[in-house]
């Protein structure tokens, strides 16, 4: 009896945990149906999301096309507008760049050319000082002629003088040495006046040598300044 | 015709170039003045520059005599012993004192000239220079510059004019600070 009690005990007792267990695995089942339901809701949810963004994306590329389509068409419509004037704006350009560019070489070969005035400023420059040269052995001459004319005026003095120890045979010498020493007074005058004309001359000769001279730079210098503005002109057109 | 402000700026470039030339290393303590009256010079020598434009001409005549007085002062402006310095090296360094002072006119000008060129020096007796005059100058003026010890020189400038002049030109002074680098 008692055995039987026990074995009946223990048979209860197993049959509650297996119910148990059962139980608790399909609470467990129930639990997972549930959140399989609201997964498939989510995911339903998403699909339509996704489906309206896919839709809006369609119509703006759609939209994007037309935008495009119409921009190319206007596109080709001005280029075959402009298209025809801008080349023939460019051949103009390029036909006058041409004959710039032959001008500009023209231009420096006469540039160059004319440079060569420095040969002519040369020239000028070896004939002033041979006129300096003379002027100067002008000047030796009328120093020479000068100091004559002083020596002379001295004889004449002394010629007057000695009419006048003669006396009265010597009058006749007396008038005469009056007039060679009048004629040497106008000679030393004349020598002066000379001198001065000379060294008038030395400065107006040297005023003309150097206007010559610095004149003859100033001009080789604008044609080097204009020969280096030409050929930037010449680089400018030639790129 | 030459305007009074250009006059002006060629007696102030004068005396620019006086003190460049003769003032040496203290240009500062030169002092330079309209002369008066010509006739002072007693000067027999004198060194002669042009500055040649398309619309002027410019004469700068310095005077001075070959006396041992001014052969000292040139001798010690070129630091050479004056006893050593023979006629040849004292006509050099007069002609080289024109060329400074010229040099110094020309540059000026050319600040508000564009094409300007100057010559080399000549020399030639004082007695020439009596007849400026005749060369008809639209300006004539003569400078005095004394310099530290008391020595004296006189230049002067004559601009013949073939058309209007007229510039507006001011003195840049010279900076002290000589030799420094500058680095970009």
């Amino acid at each position: 009896m008692g055995n039987t009690t026990l074995i009946l005990l223990l048979a209860v007792t197993s049959i509650s945990c297996v119910l148990g267990w059962r139980i608790l695995k399909l609470n467990a089942a129930l639990a997972m149906t549930v959140d399989a339901q609201e997964a498939k809701a989510q995911d339903q949810h998403l699909r339509e999301l996704l489906e309206a963004q896919r839709s809006e994306s369609e119509d703006f590329r759609e939209s994007l096309e037309r935008q495009l389509s119409a921009q190319e068409s206007e596109l080709a419509r001005l280029r075959l507008e402009i298209r025809p004037d801008a080349l023939d704006q460019l051949e103009t350009i390029r036909q006058f760049s041409g004959t710039a560019l032959g001008d500009s070489k023209a231009l420096s070969h006469e540039i160059v050319t004319l440079l060569d005035l420095v040969k002519t400023f040369e020239r000028w420059h070896a004939d002033m000082n041979e006129l300096v040269i003379h002027n100067r052995a002008m000047h030796e001459k009328n120093d020479e002629f000068s100091s004559i004319v002083k020596y002379m005026i001295i004889v004449t003095l002394n010629a007057s003088i000695e009419a006048a120890r003669a006396g009265a045979s010597g009058r006749g010498f007396a008038v005469v040495a009056d007039e060679m020493r009048n004629l040497a007074a106008r000679a030393e005058s004349l020598s002066e006046g000379y001198r001065s004309s000379l060294r008038q001359n030395d400065l107006i000769t040297t005023t003309t040598f150097q206007d010559l001279q610095a004149g003859g730079k100033m001009i080789v210098g604008s044609l080097t300044g204009l020969n280096l503005i030409n050929n930037k002109i010449k680089d400018g057109l030639t790129f | 015709m030459i305007s009074n402000r250009a006059r002006n700026s060629f007696d102030q470039m004068l005396m620019l170039g006086m003190k460049a030339s003769m003032g040496g290393t203290s240009p500062e303590n030169c002092e330079t003045a309209v002369l008066a009256d010509p006739k002072e010079i007693r000067e027999t020598t004198v060194v002669m520059l042009t500055v040649a434009s398309f619309l002027f001409r410019l004469s700068v005549m310095i005077y001075f005599s070959a006396d041992d007085e001014t052969k000292a002062y040139f001798a010690r402006l070129n630091n050479i012993d004056p006893t050593e310095m023979s006629d040849q090296s004292f006509l050099d360094a007069i002609r080289e004192c024109g060329n400074i002072c010229c040099g110094t006119l020309n540059r000026e000008l050319a600040r508000v000239c564009p094409h300007v060129a100057m010559s080399t020096p000549n020399l030639i007796e004082r007695e020439c220079v009596d007849h400026l005059e005749t060369l008809n100058g639209g300006h004539l003026q003569y400078v005095r510059a004394t310099m530290e010890g008391g020595k004296q020189f006189y230049a002067s400038v004559c601009v013949r004019d073939y058309a209007d002049i007229d510039f507006d030109w001011t003195m840049i002074e010279e900076t002290t600070a000589a030799g420094e680098m500058e680095f970009f």
